[in-house]
């Protein structure tokens, strides 16, 4: 007997709403706006006909649910004056740029998040830009310690990464 | 290397996006939202067998209200419950008014083409047998009465009690154009090529295909448009230029006064209750619950007090129950005396507390 397995949507959820909202993001530049977007994408996914089997295919119907949506939203916005802008965002080049940056994003996110929490935290705080001093204040080390850690750290994200075959996130961390 | 630059960039504009989440908290949003729904598609699935089981049922008891009507006259006394009298009327193209009595002659409607149903209350018609004279244009549905309507598009419009609904026998042209007053639901049929536009006093909702119900008595400051499924836009303001889209389960909230819309996240159950068998208070005050029930078994309300107006209830109670079995709950709470006289209900306050 043939079953289909269907998609966990809890755990799903959990791990890609984070990405969609950084999606939606890029068309208002409103926060709480690509929230509610992004959670009526899911809402509207939910109680619709929509059969979620893969997760690829999801956030495929997903990621495009959301730019029509936000698309939309720009419309009712009235923004007469920024033509040239709405004209580049409801682009397709626009939308394969978006959903390509976020997937890069949300797998980079993810490595640095599967770090031990203290390179973890290194990391993320050199992202911010906060100098080596400022981290080890911050953490309560020393300098040393931290610009070994986050040798290190590089180190290992660099190898997940190359391992995901993704080439260009080399040269993010190439300067460290 | 510039596009290193660029990518740190984006990869901190997605970490600032991402901190700022909190995923488990709006994912139990969702599922409280997605549970909603399927609690309400699950509740208009019981309300449809509901409606049908109370259809059957009525026949008898209607039977039973004509005999004890005829005793309350005797007695005089003053029972009052749901006049049979009041019913809706068709106005035809040529003024003509046909109403739609327990008596109705079936064959003076036949010949306009329009058909009446008598155990759901609908009336419905099929364009290809109307004559130009015989054409149903408006109907009428006065305090007491409540109607069903199908127009020629499939569309299906409930109406409520003093209310009255315009609408081409026939649509043409690019939208799909009623007029109304009071209050009705709305099933509208698909068709993304021809909007469906209802216009009140002061606003116009525009739809495709969806259901909302839509409560604007001139008589009342409110217009409250709310939105059950699909997606409605309503149009508002000076010119009607002015528009907000809702979404399932929101209420636009006009005021005449304040000239603005107020979009808010409601239980439709409470707006969509009149189409089934009950009324639903919440957290409204006595004059609310009265001019519903005012309008519902057509009689007048007396205030002694004018304090009692503000009095906040919340309460489930049949339509189709006699008004007195309302009125002795109202009573039961204990700060109000009620009684009926002529047609009018007299709201006093309790001495004896």
């Amino acid at each position: 007997m043939h079953t289909t397995k269907k998609l966990e949507i809890e755990g799903f959820y959990k791990s890609f709403f984070q990405t969609l909202v950084a999606f939606c993001y890029k068309y208002s530049g409103d926060i709480s706006k690509a929230e509610n977007i992004a959670q009526d994408c899911f809402y509207k996914m939910l109680t619709g006909d929509y059969d979620a089997l893969s997760e690829e295919k999801t956030k495929a119907f997903l990621y495009k649910m959301a730019h029509n949506m936000c698309i939309s939203d720009l419309r009712h916005q009235k923004v007469v004056d920024n033509f040239s802008e709405y004209t580049r965002l409801n682009s397709d080049d626009f939308y394969e740029e978006n959903v390509e940056e976020q997937e890069r994003n949300a797998l980079v996110y993810k490595t640095i998040k599967q770090l031990p929490p203290q390179s973890e935290k290194i990391i993320l705080l050199t992202l911010k830009e906060y100098t080596n001093k400022e981290i080890a204040e911050k953490l309560d080390v020393s300098v040393n310690t931290i610009k070994t850690l986050k040798k290190n750290a590089f180190a290992k994200l660099r190898d997940s990464l190359v391992s995901y075959k993704d080439l260009i996130l080399f040269y993010i961390f190439k300067k460290s | 290397m510039e596009n290193y630059i660029k990518d740190q960039d984006k990869l901190k504009e997605y970490i600032n996006v991402v901190e700022r989440l909190d995923a488990d908290k709006s994912y139990g949003l969702l599922e409280a939202r997605v549970k909603k729904h399927k609690r309400i598609q699950l509740r208009r699935t019981v309300l449809r067998y509901a409606a049908i089981i109370a259809v059957v049922l009525a026949i008898p008891f209607a039977f039973y209200r004509i005999s004890l009507q005829k005793q309350i006259t005797t007695v005089s006394e003053n029972n009052v419950i749901k006049p049979l009298s009041n019913k809706a009327r068709i106005v035809l193209a040529d003024g003509k008014q046909i109403s739609l009595s327990a008596t109705v002659d079936t064959n003076v409607l036949n010949k306009t083409g329009i058909k009446y149903d008598k155990d759901s209350e609908t009336i419905s018609y099929k364009t290809d047998v109307l004559s130009r004279s015989s054409a149903p244009k408006r109907v009428i549905v006065p305090r007491g009465a409540e109607i069903n309507l199908k127009l020629s598009d499939g569309t299906k419009v409930y109406i409520n009690s003093d209310s009255e609904l315009e609408f081409p026998s026939r649509f043409t042209g690019r939208y799909r154009k009623v007029k109304m007053r009071g209050e009705a639901f709305f099933k509208v049929a698909k068709d993304k090529e021809h909007p469906f536009i209802v216009e009140t006093s002061h606003v116009d909702i525009r739809v495709t295909g969806t259901e909302f119900n839509v409560k604007a008595y001139s008589e009342e400051d409110k217009i409250q448009t709310t939105l059950v499924e699909g997606g409605v836009d309503v149009y508002y303001g000076f010119d009607k230029l002015d528009k907000v889209s809702i979404k399932p389960s929101q209420q636009a909230e006009y005021s005449k006064r304040g000239e603005g819309v107020d979009v808010k996240d409601v239980d439709v159950n409470i707006y969509t209750a009149w189409l089934g068998q009950k009324f639903i208070f919440k957290d409204q005050t006595l004059e609310e619950i009265m001019t519903v029930l005012a309008r519902w078994y057509d009689v007048e309300v007396f205030y002694q007090n004018n304090e009692l107006r503000d009095i906040v209830f919340s309460a489930e109670v049949g339509r189709y129950d006699n008004i007195n079995t309302i009125l002795d709950c109202i009573e039961k709470t204990g700060d109000i005396d009620v009684s009926i006289k002529n047609k009018t209900v007299i709201l006093r306050e309790k001495f004896n507390k």
